[in-house]
């Protein structure tokens, strides 16, 4: 049996790719994957955990946990590309770098 | 390709990230939690989840649900038509 | 199914959209306003109602739950929070009535505000965490689209979109710590946490669960590294938008935090109050620097919101009960007073047409009653003492005192001062210098707009001469928690 300790190091790792793909990447839609990358890794790490209890016993908590929070990210991600969309009909670019006009 | 320093940055960030964070789990065990497990399971997880969600947490479903009806409505708002957008001033 | 306050918010939001539709056919646009202000205005009856039975002891809905269960906790916290929220809500309904009524898809408007005040009672009614983070996004998810509403410019579009994308990752590093959380205990509970929490052992892994936790709530708290969003989502979204999203939805944050702090993470297990202090006195001196060089009216007072955050957050690193109290008022009363102050800004929007300072000036001879309460919210915001922003502020330093925090509090001193003086030149801006040749032509503010500024005037001054009583609703607030 693999140790819990190398699932945890690859949510951890998964979740540092997601906030490296927000920090660093142009493209709005990939932006918006980023979320979902953060959002998963998350989701990994509770099923990871919920059989972390002893062996041959899986928690269903923390399955129907992970149900009901990848919809509400799906409903992020479509909040998040329908302003995508507009924005490209507009101003004809996805990059989130050239839109910075704002000084924040 | 052209060189990128917030990519770089971000790139050397990120490698030191993964590095301390499996030096730390490495480290740190996870622990098993503190409480005693809630239920024996008897069936195979996926009608165990199944049939947990509808018994307790409804409450739930119900607020995903309406998540559901706010994000329709945001898209909704955002594609709205622009007829006479014209008439609103800057602001 | 939930509570009756929020079960009646959640029939107004889910029907606004056929009352929209009726409301073109009839070609009157001011139905689906009204259709909401009754709907906070009923819920706020709710509220009060059950608020006798929630005060005593905290109330359980479903009454039965179990540990696993969804569930909801009303306490005197939530009643608390839930009345100021409530409040806000309606009362910027009535001012978008007049506000909005050049824009287009005021239904779809009315729908979203309902939607994120409901999101909000439910946040904090939660008594299961995760119930909490589902309506932690009905929240956010209405609030994304409401700063990108005048998507006709580019601003509010890109706001929206940056605020969505800072926000997102808060919620998503929130679910994160949670889950880590989950790891340890095995539940999600917040009164069986709190249980499982006092006999556990502390773990290191509880602090990397508690730092996940902070900087998710911190985003939303516009903590300061993490604030980037908030000085371009606040000016960016209409007024009404801006005085709720500075106003009560930024504490909705500071409620998760004080919830998740004090529930879960006891400051007698787990020391986090320095860390916290660090963070509230680099928040409130940044939001106030950046504040003294602003030139666009909306902007400063989105910074200036940063600063009043780090107030609140220095209020809850003091960890007693005093300082929750004082933390909690001036939650109340910064709502109020910024609430007030993005509303007036709105009003000179709406006559003068430009959001910058320079050509804003001398906007008080055209509109004087105007005027005269963005004096009142403005002075108030800077600790004048009659009125309420000194007396939370004052027991905000007071608490500080007492907790032995000398350092942190004369910092908060010299921020008190720094806001003293920006707020001065806001005023002497907007009242007394000369009119410039673009407001000459300015009307007075129309009568439905100035009614709930006038309402929120008149109550920061009853505040600030009668604090006792709102004072009691604060300290049994913090009584709930700790």
């Amino acid at each position: 049996m693999i140790p819990l300790s190398y699932y945890l190091a690859f949510t951890a790792i998964l979740y540092i790719v997601g906030i490296y793909c927000l920090a660093t990447k142009r493209n709005m839609i990939r932006l918006v994957l980023g979320i979902e990358i953060l959002v998963n890794a998350a989701n990994l790490n509770f099923i990871i955990l919920s059989a972390n209890w002893k062996t041959g016993f899986v928690d269903p908590f923390a399955h129907s946990i992970v149900i009901i929070s990848t919809a509400l990210a799906g409903c992020i991600s479509a909040v998040a590309l329908t302003i995508v969309v507009y924005a490209y009909r507009h101003y004809g670019t996805l990059d989130a770098r050239k839109l910075r006009r704002l000084r924040g | 390709m052209r060189f990128d320093g917030i990519e770089a940055a971000g790139l050397t960030v990120a490698i030191l990230a993964v590095i301390v964070s499996c030096v730390f789990i490495a480290q740190n065990s996870f622990p098993t939690p503190y409480s005693t497990p809630p239920l024996k399971s008897t069936q195979s997880v996926g009608q165990e989840v199944s049939k947990f969600m509808w018994e307790s947490r409804s409450l739930d479903l119900i607020a995903q649900a309406l998540v559901l009806f706010g994000a329709a409505v945001g898209c909704l708002a955002i594609l709205r038509s622009e007829k006479d957008e014209k008439k609103v001033k800057s602001e | 199914m939930f509570t009756l306050p929020i079960d009646t918010l959640i029939v107004f939001t889910v029907t606004t959209p056929f009352v929209g539709w009726i409301e073109r056919k009839l070609h009157r646009k001011i139905i689906s306003g009204i259709y909401a202000a009754v709907g906070f205005a009923l819920s706020g009856f709710m509220l009060y109602q059950l608020s006798s039975q929630a005060l005593s002891s905290p109330m359980v809905v479903p009454i039965h739950a179990g540990v696993f269960e969804a569930c909801l906790r009303v306490d005197a916290l939530s009643v608390f929070a839930a009345a100021i929220f409530l409040a806000m809500g309606f009362l910027v309904t009535v001012y978008s009535l007049k506000y909005m009524e050049r824009d287009t898809g005021l239904s779809l408007y009315y729908t979203l505000l309902l939607a994120m005040i409901t999101g909000m009672l439910g946040v904090v009614a939660a008594g299961d965490f995760f119930t909490l983070f589902v309506f932690w996004e009905f929240m956010c998810i209405p609030s994304y689209v409401l700063v990108a509403f005048r998507k006709q410019q580019w601003e509010p579009v890109e706001a929206g979109f940056k605020y969505l994308v800072m926000s997102s990752a808060g919620s998503a590093t929130i679910l994160y710590g949670m889950s880590i959380l989950y790891g340890l205990t095995g539940t999600l509970n917040f009164a069986q946490l709190s249980v499982v929490m006092t006999s556990a052992a502390a773990n290191v892994w509880g602090y990397v669960s508690l730092a996940f936790i902070l900087i998710g709530f911190g985003v939303k708290a516009s903590m300061f590294p993490l604030h980037t969003w908030l000085p371009d989502a606040h000016p960016a979204a209409p007024s009404s938008i801006s005085a709720l999203l500075s106003g009560i939805v930024i504490k909705a944050g500071a409620y998760g935090i004080i919830r998740t702090l004090f529930m879960i993470f006891l400051p007698s297990r787990f020391s986090w109050q320095i860390a916290l202090a660090v963070f509230a006195a680099l928040t409130m001196t940044y939001g106030n620097f950046a504040a003294l060089l602003q030139k666009d009216i909306k902007r400063l007072l989105a910074y200036s919101s940063i600063a009043q955050m780090g107030y609140i957050l220095f209020a809850i690193s003091t960890t007693t009960s005093y300082g929750l109290t004082a933390g909690l008022m001036h939650t109340m009363n910064h709502a109020l007073m910024k609430g007030l102050l993005f509303l007036c800004a709105g009003a000179f929007i709406y006559r003068a047409g430009t959001r910058n300072l320079d050509e804003l000036k001398g906007i008080g001879h055209k509109m004087p009653l105007t005027a005269v309460i963005f004096t009142v919210a403005a002075l108030s915001i800077s600790g004048v003492p009659p009125l309420n922003g000194f007396v939370s502020e004052f027991m905000i330093v007071y608490a500080g005192v007492n907790a032995g925090m000398l350092a942190f509090t004369v910092v908060m001193l010299i921020n008190i001062l720094l806001g003293f003086a920006y707020y001065l030149r806001l005023i002497k801006i907007i009242v007394w210098s000369t009119p410039t040749e673009n407001v000459k032509k300015v009307k007075r503010a129309p009568t439905l707009m100035l009614l709930p500024m006038a309402l929120m005037a008149l109550s920061c001054i009853i505040i600030g001469l009668y604090p006792a009583p709102f004072i009691e609703m604060a300290s049994k607030a913090a009584q709930a928690v700790i």
